[in-house]
């Protein structure tokens, strides 16, 4: 049987737009027993990737100016969730909807599949962070450890 | 007098932002102007300063999707001033990476960005709905070029293993007989990718176009050749200064090309296919001429069955190196770089790809020039968007704007590279 698999997606040089890889790399210490690996963009290749494991967790930032940066929104993905009222993720070449909807079409969706937002509002050239990582990690850290919980 | 509006955001399946404007009033077309708004990227001026060596990995950062253009057209320009000439193996392993970036460029272009144009849909995703296996095989013939780049160019994305002189290293040879029997597969489903782009409906659009393409004595063109057209060009690609000249226009970030004599000019896959039909392997003109695609070609909708055609091609070129390939070789050359200028040319998806650079004698650059496909095709397509207006210009709005929005896609314009689009507004007042 497969491990679960994490994906963190980010731009290291693009001040928040960090925060799914940083926090992905991190997570590499506390969870053993998961798959995690680093993307910095969503390509089409995220199709082959879903079809490795049965349980996939994406990490990646969410601009959010009306939300704390560095709290976390939660999308289960499952046949209620309207993909177009997903909010814009990041800047990646490909949008997330765009992934999740071909692969719907495609029957390419792991039998369980979370994407964790990350909130955050500056998206410029940097690698300065508009909140506190330790706390974001920790509360990244202790949602996957409910995560068998909810499905 | 008539009067409507169409107004769209942004259009689409288009690599980056630009848009598109058409004024009409009555039956004319008072104002058209195909506009890249892009802010400028400034690689040519900060490239000077930098070591000759770094220059390909620099410029494969101009693109995504066409990363391998860039580097070949830099590396052929950086040994043009050494004075050296790459043969046999690396020459080939450079042939073979370029494979691999025209079938995940091409492959992306045909099923994902233009047909649903074709076949009326909004995007990919709804044909997906409708005809998944088709997309499915697309994204798995597409995932080969994909293969072969990450292999030879050590990831996928903006490869890092290619040098001026050659490679940093070679794969094994096992690894690359692995690739074998997936791109014969490739093959197959690239003739019937071919089979089936042929199939599709075109609108009648015909005209008197001069092709631009690189043509080798030898062999179908990615990284060599004479530049040759269909007017009777025929020259050195150290002259292609001497012929093609950029002008700045108000409404574009990216500069018009233009020849000698001010006229659009049209490059990418439909004119090499015009210009190099006879040195596509047998089997992709075998597959030509059985759906009726022989040169000339002159319907600029019909670029999307040259793009099957040089997938084949692509395909069957990638088995025949891998096949014959003298796996004991060193992986670059060395040499002693000199000052100098140098020219390089090469055939990126979507068209030639011309370099040149100034180089110092402590190594450094003094000066680039980079002049990409679409800005060398961006006058024609605003020719083609008017020509097409004026001979349709009783279709509905709506079917107006898809098919201007389909006119744009046969060059798969890479508005990234040129300078990125769309922004689309028709205005009949």
């Amino acid at each position: 049987m497969s491990l679960p698999l994490i994906i963190g997606i980010g731009n290291e040089f693009r001040c928040d737009d960090a925060a799914g890889i940083l926090i992905a790399r991190k997570l590499k210490n506390d969870f053993q027993n998961f798959d995690i690996i680093e993307k910095t963009v969503i390509d089409l290749n995220f199709l082959d990737l879903f079809k490795t494991s049965n349980t996939v967790i994406l990490l990646d930032a969410l601009k959010n100016e009306n939300k704390e940066p560095g709290t976390l929104e939660v999308f289960v993905f499952n046949d209620n969730l309207v993909l177009n009222d997903l909010p814009y993720f990041s800047s990646h070449s490909i949008s997330l909807n765009e992934i999740l909807q071909l692969g719907k079409q495609l029957n390419c969706i792991p039998e369980k599949l979370i994407i964790i937002g990350i909130n955050s509002i500056n998206f410029q050239i940097g690698t300065e962070l508009s909140f506190n990582f330790e706390k974001t990690y920790q509360l990244v850290k202790e949602f996957i450890k409910t995560i068998p919980d909810i499905f | 007098m008539k009067s409507k509006s169409i107004k769209v955001d942004y259009l689409a399946r288009v690599e980056g932002e630009g848009s598109l404007i058409v004024n009409i009033k009555g039956n004319k077309i008072t104002d058209l102007k195909f506009k890249i708004f892009e802010p400028p990227r400034f690689f040519e001026a900060f490239l000077v300063g930098r070591h000759f060596t770094e220059v390909p990995d620099i410029t494969a950062r101009i693109c995504g999707i066409c990363p391998i253009a860039y580097q070949m057209s830099s590396i052929h320009a950086m040994e043009n001033v050494a004075g050296i000439k790459i043969e046999g193996p690396i020459r080939d392993l450079r042939r073979l990476i370029y494979c691999g970036e025209w079938i995940e460029s091409h492959v992306l272009h045909i099923y994902l960005l233009h047909a649903p144009d074709f076949l009326g849909y909004q995007d990919a995703i709804q044909i997906a709905k409708d005809y998944p296996e088709i997309v499915k095989d697309a994204l798995k013939l597409k995932k080969i070029g994909n293969e072969i780049v990450n292999l030879l160019g050590g990831r996928e994305i903006h490869p890092i293993n290619v040098r001026v002189g050659g490679f940093y290293s070679i794969p094994s040879k096992s690894e690359f007989l692995l690739l074998l029997e997936r791109l014969k597969w490739a093959r197959d489903a690239a003739i019937e990718t071919v089979r089936w782009t042929a199939s599709l409906p075109f609108p009648d659009f015909n005209f008197d176009y001069e092709f631009v393409a690189l043509r080798h004595p030898h062999e179908y063109p990615f990284n060599e050749g004479r530049l040759v057209s269909n007017k009777g060009l025929d020259i050195d690609i150290s002259e292609y200064e001497n012929y093609f000249f950029e002008e700045h226009v108000a409404h574009s970030n990216a500069l018009h090309s233009v020849n000698k004599k001010g006229e659009p000019y049209f490059v990418g896959p439909l004119a090499r296919f015009n210009l190099n039909f006879d040195k596509l392997s047998p089997l992709a003109q075998k597959i030509s001429e059985e759906v009726g695609f022989v040169p000339p070609i002159t319907n600029p909708f019909k670029s999307i069955i040259a793009r099957a055609v040089e997938t084949v091609y692509a395909c069957d070129e990638a088995i025949r190196i891998i096949e014959n390939m003298d796996w004991n070789t060193k992986p670059y050359i060395e040499f002693e770089m000199r000052e100098g200028i140098g020219y390089g040319c090469t055939e990126a998806p979507r068209g030639i790809l011309y370099h040149r650079y100034k180089v110092g004698k402590d190594n450094l650059i003094q000066s680039a020039k980079i002049v990409p496909p679409t800005s060398q095709n961006q006058k024609q397509i605003e020719k083609d968007l008017y020509e097409f207006v004026t001979k349709y210009i009783n279709l509905s709005k709506d079917e107006l704007q898809w098919k201007l929005e389909q006119a744009i896609r046969n060059y798969d314009p890479c508005i990234s590279c040129a300078t990125h689009f769309l922004k689309l507004d028709i205005i009949h007042e």
